[in-house]
Protein backbone atom coordinates (compact mmCIF):
# COMPACT_ATOMS: atom_id res chain seq x y z
CA UNK A 1 0.00 0.00 0.00
CA UNK A 2 1.57 3.40 -0.95
CA UNK A 3 1.52 6.68 1.23
CA UNK A 4 -1.23 8.35 -0.55
CA UNK A 5 -3.66 5.75 -0.33
CA UNK A 6 -2.51 5.08 3.34
CA UNK A 7 -3.01 8.61 4.37
CA UNK A 8 -6.90 8.29 2.05
CA UNK A 9 -7.73 5.09 3.91
CA UNK A 10 -6.98 7.12 7.28
CA UNK A 11 -8.97 10.18 6.08
CA UNK A 12 -11.48 8.31 5.57
CA UNK A 13 -11.60 6.09 8.86
CA UNK A 14 -11.11 9.75 10.27
CA UNK A 15 -14.57 11.02 8.03
CA UNK A 16 -16.65 8.23 9.38
CA UNK A 17 -15.50 8.46 13.47
CA UNK A 18 -16.65 12.10 12.95
CA UNK A 19 -19.86 11.53 11.27
CA UNK A 20 -20.86 8.98 13.76
CA UNK A 21 -23.85 10.16 15.82
CA UNK A 22 -22.25 11.39 19.02
CA UNK A 23 -19.49 13.15 17.39
CA UNK A 24 -22.46 15.16 15.45
CA UNK A 25 -23.79 15.64 18.88
CA UNK A 26 -21.16 17.14 20.21
CA UNK A 27 -20.41 19.57 16.78
CA UNK A 28 -24.50 20.66 17.72
CA UNK A 29 -23.74 21.55 21.48
CA UNK A 30 -20.33 23.81 20.50
CA UNK A 31 -22.32 25.42 17.54
CA UNK A 32 -25.00 26.31 20.17
CA UNK A 33 -23.00 28.13 22.32
CA UNK A 34 -24.38 31.53 22.73
CA UNK A 35 -21.97 34.31 21.06
CA UNK A 36 -20.27 36.69 23.27
CA UNK A 37 -20.82 39.86 22.56
CA UNK A 38 -18.14 43.42 23.86
CA UNK A 39 -19.47 46.38 25.43
CA UNK A 40 -19.17 49.98 23.39
CA UNK A 41 -16.68 50.88 26.32
CA UNK A 42 -14.88 48.22 24.55
CA UNK A 43 -15.47 49.54 20.80
CA UNK A 44 -14.87 53.48 21.87
CA UNK A 45 -11.39 51.98 23.76
CA UNK A 46 -10.42 50.12 20.66
CA UNK A 47 -11.35 53.41 18.19
CA UNK A 48 -9.57 55.31 20.60
CA UNK A 49 -6.34 53.27 19.88
CA UNK A 50 -7.13 52.74 16.22
CA UNK A 51 -7.15 56.78 16.05
CA UNK A 52 -3.58 56.74 18.16
CA UNK A 53 -2.07 54.83 15.40
CA UNK A 54 -3.72 56.21 12.55
CA UNK A 55 -1.70 59.34 14.05
CA UNK A 56 1.58 57.15 14.26
CA UNK A 57 1.65 55.94 10.89
CA UNK A 58 0.61 59.52 9.10
CA UNK A 59 3.83 60.47 11.65
CA UNK A 60 5.61 57.58 10.32
CA UNK A 61 4.67 58.67 6.77
CA UNK A 62 5.65 62.55 7.20
CA UNK A 63 9.12 61.28 8.70
CA UNK A 64 10.23 59.10 5.84
CA UNK A 65 9.14 62.01 3.51
CA UNK A 66 11.72 64.26 4.95
CA UNK A 67 14.13 61.45 5.83
CA UNK A 68 14.39 59.81 2.05
CA UNK A 69 15.88 63.27 0.60
CA UNK A 70 17.54 63.98 3.20
CA UNK A 71 19.02 60.63 3.57
CA UNK A 72 19.80 60.65 -0.66
CA UNK A 73 21.29 64.32 -0.23
CA UNK A 74 23.37 62.95 2.08
CA UNK A 75 24.51 60.28 -0.35
CA UNK A 76 25.23 62.69 -2.43
CA UNK A 77 27.59 64.91 -0.59
CA UNK A 78 29.45 62.11 0.84
CA UNK A 79 30.43 60.77 -2.72
CA UNK A 80 30.98 64.41 -4.09
CA UNK A 81 32.91 64.71 -1.01
CA UNK A 82 35.44 61.46 -1.55
CA UNK A 83 35.70 62.11 -5.15
CA UNK A 84 36.79 65.59 -4.87
CA UNK A 85 39.39 65.34 -1.95
CA UNK A 86 40.33 61.64 -3.54
CA UNK A 87 44.51 60.89 -2.82
CA UNK A 88 46.39 61.35 -6.18
CA UNK A 89 47.20 57.69 -7.06
CA UNK A 90 50.72 56.87 -6.12
CA UNK A 91 52.98 54.67 -7.98
CA UNK A 92 54.40 51.63 -6.15
CA UNK A 93 57.84 51.86 -5.15
CA UNK A 94 60.37 50.55 -3.22
CA UNK A 95 62.58 52.91 -1.07
CA UNK A 96 65.76 54.23 -3.00
CA UNK A 97 64.41 53.36 -6.18
CA UNK A 98 63.24 55.95 -8.61
CA UNK A 99 60.09 55.96 -9.93
CA UNK A 100 58.96 53.69 -12.94
CA UNK A 101 58.85 55.71 -15.42
CA UNK A 102 57.68 54.72 -19.17
CA UNK A 103 60.74 54.27 -21.70
CA UNK A 104 58.83 55.54 -24.67
CA UNK A 105 58.28 59.30 -25.53
CA UNK A 106 59.33 62.83 -25.17
CA UNK A 107 57.87 62.37 -21.33
CA UNK A 108 61.15 59.59 -20.28
CA UNK A 109 63.23 62.13 -22.68
CA UNK A 110 62.35 64.75 -20.45
CA UNK A 111 62.53 62.73 -16.94
CA UNK A 112 66.16 61.41 -17.94
CA UNK A 113 66.80 65.29 -18.28
CA UNK A 114 65.71 66.43 -15.33
CA UNK A 115 67.20 63.37 -13.59
CA UNK A 116 70.94 64.34 -14.83
CA UNK A 117 70.77 67.66 -14.15
CA UNK A 118 69.54 67.42 -10.90
CA UNK A 119 72.61 65.14 -10.61
CA UNK A 120 75.06 67.54 -12.01
CA UNK A 121 73.71 70.50 -9.25
CA UNK A 122 74.30 67.67 -6.30
CA UNK A 123 77.78 67.05 -7.86
CA UNK A 124 79.42 70.51 -9.15
CA UNK A 125 76.49 73.42 -8.18
CA UNK A 126 75.33 75.72 -11.36
CA UNK A 127 76.91 75.94 -14.90
CA UNK A 128 77.86 72.78 -15.08
CA UNK A 129 75.75 70.65 -18.18
CA UNK A 130 75.10 67.24 -17.99
CA UNK A 131 77.37 67.13 -20.98
CA UNK A 132 80.45 68.13 -19.40
CA UNK A 133 79.92 66.21 -16.47
CA UNK A 134 79.60 63.00 -18.63
CA UNK A 135 82.78 64.00 -20.19
CA UNK A 136 85.76 61.62 -19.06
CA UNK A 137 88.48 63.92 -19.56
CA UNK A 138 90.94 64.14 -16.87
CA UNK A 139 90.99 67.69 -15.27
CA UNK A 140 94.77 69.22 -14.97
CA UNK A 141 95.36 71.94 -12.36
CA UNK A 142 96.45 75.07 -14.04
CA UNK A 143 100.23 75.45 -13.14
CA UNK A 144 101.30 78.72 -11.26
CA UNK A 145 104.95 78.67 -13.32
CA UNK A 146 104.79 80.53 -16.71
CA UNK A 147 102.20 81.23 -19.09
CA UNK A 148 101.64 81.04 -23.39
CA UNK A 149 101.90 85.19 -23.07
CA UNK A 150 104.86 85.47 -20.95
CA UNK A 151 102.85 87.38 -18.29
CA UNK A 152 103.19 86.09 -14.86
CA UNK A 153 101.22 87.10 -12.07
CA UNK A 154 103.63 89.91 -10.81
CA UNK A 155 103.35 91.61 -13.98
CA UNK A 156 99.51 91.96 -13.09
CA UNK A 157 99.82 93.51 -9.98
CA UNK A 158 102.31 96.07 -11.15
CA UNK A 159 99.80 97.22 -13.55
CA UNK B 1 -23.84 45.23 16.82
CA UNK B 2 -24.53 41.77 17.71
CA UNK B 3 -26.68 41.15 14.31
CA UNK B 4 -23.60 42.00 11.69
CA UNK B 5 -23.06 38.98 9.67
CA UNK B 6 -20.17 38.17 7.56
CA UNK B 7 -20.14 40.23 4.16
CA UNK B 8 -20.58 38.43 0.75
CA UNK B 9 -17.90 38.01 -0.93
CA UNK B 10 -17.50 40.90 -3.05
CA UNK B 11 -18.89 43.51 -0.84
CA UNK B 12 -15.74 41.99 1.53
CA UNK B 13 -13.35 42.15 -1.55
CA UNK B 14 -14.31 46.33 -1.39
CA UNK B 15 -13.82 46.46 1.81
CA UNK B 16 -10.30 44.86 2.01
CA UNK B 17 -9.02 46.94 -0.55
CA UNK B 18 -10.31 50.40 1.49
CA UNK B 19 -8.60 49.13 4.11
CA UNK B 20 -5.39 48.61 2.56
CA UNK B 21 -4.99 52.17 1.30
CA UNK B 22 -5.54 52.78 5.27
CA UNK B 23 -9.59 53.89 5.10
CA UNK B 24 -10.24 53.16 8.87
CA UNK B 25 -14.67 53.57 8.12
CA UNK B 26 -14.40 50.75 5.98
CA UNK B 27 -11.96 48.77 8.77
CA UNK B 28 -14.73 49.50 11.42
CA UNK B 29 -17.13 47.89 9.29
CA UNK B 30 -14.86 45.12 9.27
CA UNK B 31 -14.52 45.27 12.78
CA UNK B 32 -18.41 45.31 13.95
CA UNK B 33 -18.79 41.90 11.63
CA UNK B 34 -15.83 40.21 13.42
CA UNK B 35 -15.74 41.70 16.87
CA UNK B 36 -17.79 39.27 18.69
CA UNK B 37 -17.09 35.65 16.64
CA UNK B 38 -13.00 36.95 17.56
CA UNK B 39 -13.66 37.56 21.10
CA UNK B 40 -15.73 34.02 21.31
CA UNK B 41 -12.65 32.20 20.17
CA UNK B 42 -10.26 34.48 22.66
CA UNK B 43 -12.27 34.49 25.34
CA UNK B 44 -12.10 30.42 25.26
CA UNK B 45 -8.30 30.37 24.64
CA UNK B 46 -7.79 32.87 27.68
CA UNK B 47 -9.80 32.32 30.79
CA UNK B 48 -9.60 35.64 32.26
CA UNK B 49 -12.33 37.55 29.97
CA UNK B 50 -10.49 41.40 30.64
CA UNK B 51 -7.48 39.93 29.34
CA UNK B 52 -9.24 38.14 26.22
CA UNK B 53 -10.83 41.80 25.56
CA UNK B 54 -7.38 43.09 25.23
CA UNK B 55 -6.14 40.35 23.24
CA UNK B 56 -9.25 40.82 21.07
CA UNK B 57 -8.33 44.75 20.96
CA UNK B 58 -4.69 43.75 19.84
CA UNK B 59 -5.83 41.71 16.89
CA UNK B 60 -7.97 44.46 15.38
CA UNK B 61 -5.17 46.61 16.02
CA UNK B 62 -2.67 44.36 14.12
CA UNK B 63 -4.91 43.43 11.21
CA UNK B 64 -4.99 47.58 11.06
CA UNK B 65 -1.20 47.74 10.82
CA UNK B 66 -0.71 45.13 8.22
CA UNK B 67 -3.61 45.12 6.30
CA UNK B 68 -0.84 46.42 3.20
CA UNK B 69 0.67 42.42 3.95
CA UNK B 70 -2.92 40.87 3.80
CA UNK B 71 -2.62 39.14 0.31
CA UNK B 72 -5.72 38.27 -0.14
CA UNK B 73 -4.78 34.08 -0.64
CA UNK B 74 -6.83 33.76 2.96
CA UNK B 75 -10.51 35.33 3.43
CA UNK B 76 -10.43 37.91 5.66
CA UNK B 77 -12.37 35.94 8.72
CA UNK B 78 -9.52 33.30 8.75
CA UNK B 79 -6.19 35.82 8.90
CA UNK B 80 -7.98 37.69 11.73
CA UNK B 81 -8.45 34.13 13.40
CA UNK B 82 -4.77 33.16 12.32
CA UNK B 83 -3.77 36.71 14.44
CA UNK B 84 -6.01 35.68 17.14
CA UNK B 85 -4.93 32.75 17.42
CA UNK B 86 -1.08 33.84 17.28
CA UNK B 87 -1.71 36.30 19.94
CA UNK B 88 -3.31 33.35 22.01
CA UNK B 89 -0.77 31.02 22.12
CA UNK B 90 1.95 33.71 22.78
CA UNK B 91 0.09 35.15 25.72
CA UNK B 92 -0.33 31.25 27.06
CA UNK B 93 3.63 31.03 26.57
CA UNK B 94 4.68 34.02 28.42
CA UNK B 95 2.15 33.38 31.61
CA UNK B 96 3.34 30.13 31.27
CA UNK B 97 0.15 28.83 32.77
CA UNK B 98 -0.46 25.39 33.49
CA UNK B 99 -4.12 24.05 34.40
CA UNK B 100 -4.84 20.44 34.41
CA UNK B 101 -5.15 20.13 31.12
CA UNK B 102 -6.23 16.90 28.51
CA UNK B 103 -3.54 15.82 27.04
CA UNK B 104 -3.01 15.69 23.10
CA UNK B 105 -3.80 11.36 23.04
CA UNK B 106 -5.50 10.23 25.51
CA UNK B 107 -6.13 6.24 24.08
CA UNK B 108 -9.96 6.37 26.55
CA UNK B 109 -10.88 8.91 24.51
CA UNK B 110 -10.62 7.48 21.28
CA UNK B 111 -13.57 5.05 21.94
CA UNK B 112 -16.98 5.83 20.43
CA UNK B 113 -19.31 6.50 22.51
CA UNK B 114 -22.99 6.14 22.08
CA UNK B 115 -25.19 8.74 23.58
CA UNK B 116 -28.62 6.95 23.98
CA UNK B 117 -30.43 10.20 25.84
CA UNK B 118 -32.30 12.04 23.69
CA UNK B 119 -31.40 15.64 25.07
CA UNK B 120 -28.73 15.21 22.78
CA UNK B 121 -30.41 15.12 20.14
CA UNK B 122 -29.82 18.25 17.84
CA UNK B 123 -33.22 19.26 17.47
CA UNK B 124 -34.10 18.55 21.22
CA UNK B 125 -31.16 20.25 22.93
CA UNK B 126 -31.94 22.89 25.31
CA UNK B 127 -28.86 24.55 26.54
CA UNK B 128 -29.83 25.73 29.92
CA UNK B 129 -26.84 28.33 32.07
CA UNK B 130 -25.87 24.92 34.46
CA UNK B 131 -25.10 22.57 31.30
CA UNK B 132 -23.48 25.73 29.18
CA UNK B 133 -21.12 26.01 32.37
CA UNK B 134 -20.11 22.52 31.74
CA UNK B 135 -19.34 22.77 28.57
CA UNK B 136 -17.37 25.51 28.74
CA UNK B 137 -15.68 23.55 31.53
CA UNK B 138 -15.28 20.90 29.40
CA UNK B 139 -13.59 23.34 26.59
CA UNK B 140 -11.48 25.29 28.82
CA UNK B 141 -10.32 21.93 30.55
CA UNK B 142 -8.77 20.97 27.16
CA UNK B 143 -5.30 21.41 25.72
CA UNK B 144 -5.08 24.24 23.40
CA UNK B 145 -4.21 22.04 20.45
CA UNK B 146 -7.73 20.50 21.05
CA UNK B 147 -9.21 23.53 21.83
CA UNK B 148 -8.77 25.65 19.04
CA UNK B 149 -9.70 23.13 16.43
CA UNK B 150 -13.07 22.54 18.38
CA UNK B 151 -13.79 26.17 18.44
CA UNK B 152 -12.99 26.98 14.54
CA UNK B 153 -14.74 23.59 13.03
CA UNK B 154 -17.44 23.31 15.24
CA UNK B 155 -18.06 27.13 16.40
CA UNK B 156 -16.68 29.04 13.51
CA UNK B 157 -17.54 26.30 11.15
CA UNK B 158 -14.27 26.11 9.31
CA UNK B 159 -13.83 23.48 6.87
CA UNK B 160 -10.60 21.40 7.95
CA UNK B 161 -8.14 22.46 5.23
CA UNK B 162 -8.56 26.09 6.01
CA UNK B 163 -7.59 25.04 9.48
CA UNK B 164 -5.42 22.95 8.42
CA UNK B 165 -3.63 26.28 6.68
CA UNK B 166 -3.90 28.27 9.62
CA UNK B 167 -2.47 26.26 12.08
CA UNK B 168 0.21 24.77 9.41
CA UNK B 169 -0.77 21.07 10.21
CA UNK B 170 -2.39 17.80 8.03
CA UNK B 171 -5.83 17.91 7.55
CA UNK B 172 -5.63 14.60 8.94
CA UNK B 173 -4.16 15.86 12.49
CA UNK B 174 -6.86 18.25 12.39
CA UNK B 175 -9.36 15.72 12.14
CA UNK B 176 -7.48 13.38 14.68
CA UNK B 177 -7.68 16.78 17.14
CA UNK B 178 -11.57 17.29 16.57
CA UNK B 179 -12.59 13.88 17.22
CA UNK B 180 -10.49 14.01 20.36
CA UNK B 181 -11.99 17.48 21.40
CA UNK B 182 -15.42 16.07 20.94
CA UNK B 183 -14.95 12.74 22.60
CA UNK B 184 -13.35 14.66 25.68
CA UNK B 185 -16.31 17.14 25.21
CA UNK B 186 -18.61 14.26 25.49
CA UNK B 187 -17.01 13.01 28.36
CA UNK B 188 -17.78 15.69 30.31
CA UNK B 189 -21.07 15.97 29.57
CA UNK B 190 -21.87 12.09 30.33
CA UNK B 191 -20.10 12.55 33.75
CA UNK B 192 -22.74 16.05 33.95
CA UNK B 193 -25.48 13.64 33.41
CA UNK B 194 -25.06 10.74 35.06
CA UNK B 195 -24.32 13.00 38.04
CA UNK B 196 -27.78 14.19 37.70
CA UNK B 197 -29.42 11.44 37.34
Amino acid sequence: MNNNDRLSRENTVNDELLNSAAQQAMRDVVRNIPDDSLSMAWRSSLNEKLLAEVAVQKKRQRFNWYLRPALGLGLACTLAVLVVFRPAPTAKRSQGQPPVVSQSGIEAALVTTHRQSTVAWDVAGVGLNPVEMSTDSDSVPVRSSGSSSGWSEDDLESL
Amino acid sequence: MMGMTEPKEGAEHALVERCRRQDLEAFGKLVDVYQNRVFGFVRRMIPNPDEAADVTQEVFIRAWQNFARFDGRSSVRTWLFRIAHNLCIDRARRSHRAPAEVGLVDPNEGEDIEISDVRWQPDQMVLDDELMTVVEQAIMSMSEKLRSVLLLHDKEDMAYEEIASMLSLPVGTVKSRLFLARAHLQNALRRYTEAEA
